[in-house]
């Protein structure tokens, strides 16, 4: 068994074009770093210069949203889903 | 660039507007070559009437379901309840789906409402500013 990775639109030419990836379980940053040795532009786009998640990226575990688990320490069991996602927001809010 | 959306998914989208409504409501259009076909009605989980963030579990079920499809997510759209349907500052900042038309419903004349889509175009998806393009809607 293996971790299944959905990947968005926006990252699918830093994967070859595939629509979900496969990946070894154990903490997040440690299936991000299994992605990583194969797709370094994948990795290149989810992280941000200080080394954690970009803002503007969102990975969630079976639909739940790491910042509200454990971030990069969150632990990803075989079987388990996680899904990576450019945030959606916005508003009419000017600042 | 063009969108086409049909007219009974343009007409659920102003609804789900107006059900949100005094808050600002978000939602997704999936579909394929510029042409809308599933509407996603979505939660908006920041409960505003000046920001909107699509519930987590339903957009990602959204997501699943425009994959599962093969199709594209061809739209991402909101609603300006006091203000007309230009990108705002907020809107430029967070928008993160450079292929996907940014739709926004003013419903600033509630019994009018007035829909314009938006490119927003990064050179890096994840900047904060980037060129907004106007994109011709078509209700068919």
């Amino acid at each position: 068994m293996s971790v299944k990775v959905n990947i968005p639109a926006v990252l699918r030419a830093a994967v070859g074009g595939s629509k979900s990836v496969q990946a070894e379980s154990g903490q997040l940053r440690e299936v991000l770093a299994g992605l990583g040795e194969q797709f370094p532009a994948l990795k290149e786009q989810v992280f941000g210069p200080d080394g954690g998640l970009h803002k503007f990226v969102n990975i969630y575990i079976n639909d739940e949203d790491v910042r509200y688990l454990e971030n990069l320490d969150s632990k990803v069991a075989d079987g388990d889903t996680v899904a990576i996602l450019p945030a959606v927001a916005g508003g009419s809010r000017q600042a | 660039m063009k969108l086409t959306i049909p007219q009974d998914i343009y007409d659920g989208m102003i609804q789900h507007c107006r059900d949100d409504y005094p808050n600002e409501a978000c939602g997704f259009i999936g579909g394929e070559d510029g042409e809308g076909k599933v509407l996603y009605n979505l939660p908006n989980a920041a409960a505003s009437p000046i920001y909107y963030r699509p519930e987590d579990k339903q957009m990602i079920a959204a997501i699943n379901d425009i994959d599962d499809r093969d199709h594209e997510l061809v739209a991402i759209f909101h609603s300006h309840v006091a203000s007309p349907p230009i990108p705002s500052p907020t809107d430029r900042r967070e928008a993160h789906y450079p292929d996907a038309v940014y739709l926004i419903v003013s419903l600033m004349d509630s019994e009018n409402p007035l829909t314009k889509g938006w490119l927003i175009k990064k050179q890096d998806w994840r900047d904060e500013t980037g060129e907004v393009i106007e994109v011709d809607l078509v209700i068919s």
